[in-house]
């Protein structure tokens, strides 16, 4: 089905992409709000509309989820190295981006694990937001981040490590 | 619940539903906007070559509009009256005409 909508979105259609976007912009947008990215809205709407002009450089139509996330991990890398970022922030704005808590999480090992996340590397962040947040394949994440696959695999397991230490350690 | 179900949990939690709406309509509307401004370009592009191959022709192209202008004449009159009533009589006259627009 997606890769349909990915031919008509190619074809011009702006219903198909629409359709798209409503598809994985929440998924995206907490993958890079997991990642670090306070910007994450702005990278995301900047990474969807360069996927709309890109569209003819996707090989794969069912390819699309993973080539959608590696154009807005590129994007949110120029973010960070940009020189000109957002100074002042409207409130309303950044409350709008707040996640939905997870129900199964207590709010102190949320924040425990809020903290040990920001700790981990970008690109280790980001490998286990995905594989182990999303349910990608390491090979999948491997080819979204354009990581080494070993990488990705060590990245997952340290991560995981330092966050099941910190939910094991918390009161 | 083990913890794995926790962490993964923790690290799926995605946006809240409220904003995504909102969300996808900025993203049509700057879709649409890039869409305008590269039509935008492109005709601005082909007037520019347009009006740069018209100047290049315009020596040959005075020589022929004075060697027929005096031809033409009553027939561009004439074309220049049908298209003043067109509009002065705005939509009632097209309808009456068979003519649609827009």
């Amino acid at each position: 089905m997606e890769a349909a909508l990915v031919r008509q979105a190619r074809a011009g259609s702006q219903a198909a992409f629409a359709r798209l976007v409503a598809l994985h912009e929440k998924p995206l947008r907490g993958f890079l709000r997991k990642s670090g990215w306070i910007d994450a809205d702005d990278i995301a709407q900047e990474a969807l509309v360069a996927a709309w002009s890109g569209l003819n450089k996707l090989r794969d139509d069912d390819g699309f989820r993973g080539w959608l996330y590696g154009v807005a991990w590129r994007k949110a890398l120029g973010h960070r190295r940009g020189v000109k970022r957002a100074a002042a922030r409207d409130e309303a704005w950044r409350g709008e981006q707040v996640l939905e808590a997870a129900a199964e999480v207590a709010a102190e090992d949320r924040l425990a694990l809020e903290a040990a996340l920001a700790t981990l590397p970008a690109d280790q962040r980001a490998c286990v937001t995905l594989c182990l947040g999303q349910g990608w394949s390491h090979a999948e994440a491997s080819d979204a981040l354009g990581l080494p696959l070993g990488t990705v695999k060590s990245h997952v397991a340290r991560g995981r490590e330092r966050l099941l230490a910190v939910l094991k350690g918390a009161p | 619940m083990t913890l794995d179900d926790q962490l993964s949990a923790f690290l799926a939690e995605a946006p809240q539903q409220s904003r995504a709406a909102i969300f996808s309509a900025e993203v049509m509307k700057r879709i649409e906007r890039r869409i305008f401004l590269e039509r935008l370009a492109f005709v601005t592009l082909v007037t520019a070559v347009l009006a740069v191959v018209l100047w290049a022709c315009s020596p040959v192209l005075n020589l022929a509009a004075s060697a027929f202008a005096s031809t033409f004449t009553p027939a561009a009159a004439m074309l220049v009256f049908a298209a003043a009533i067109l509009l002065a009589g705005g939509p009632a006259v097209w309808r009456g005409l068979g003519l649609r627009f827009g």
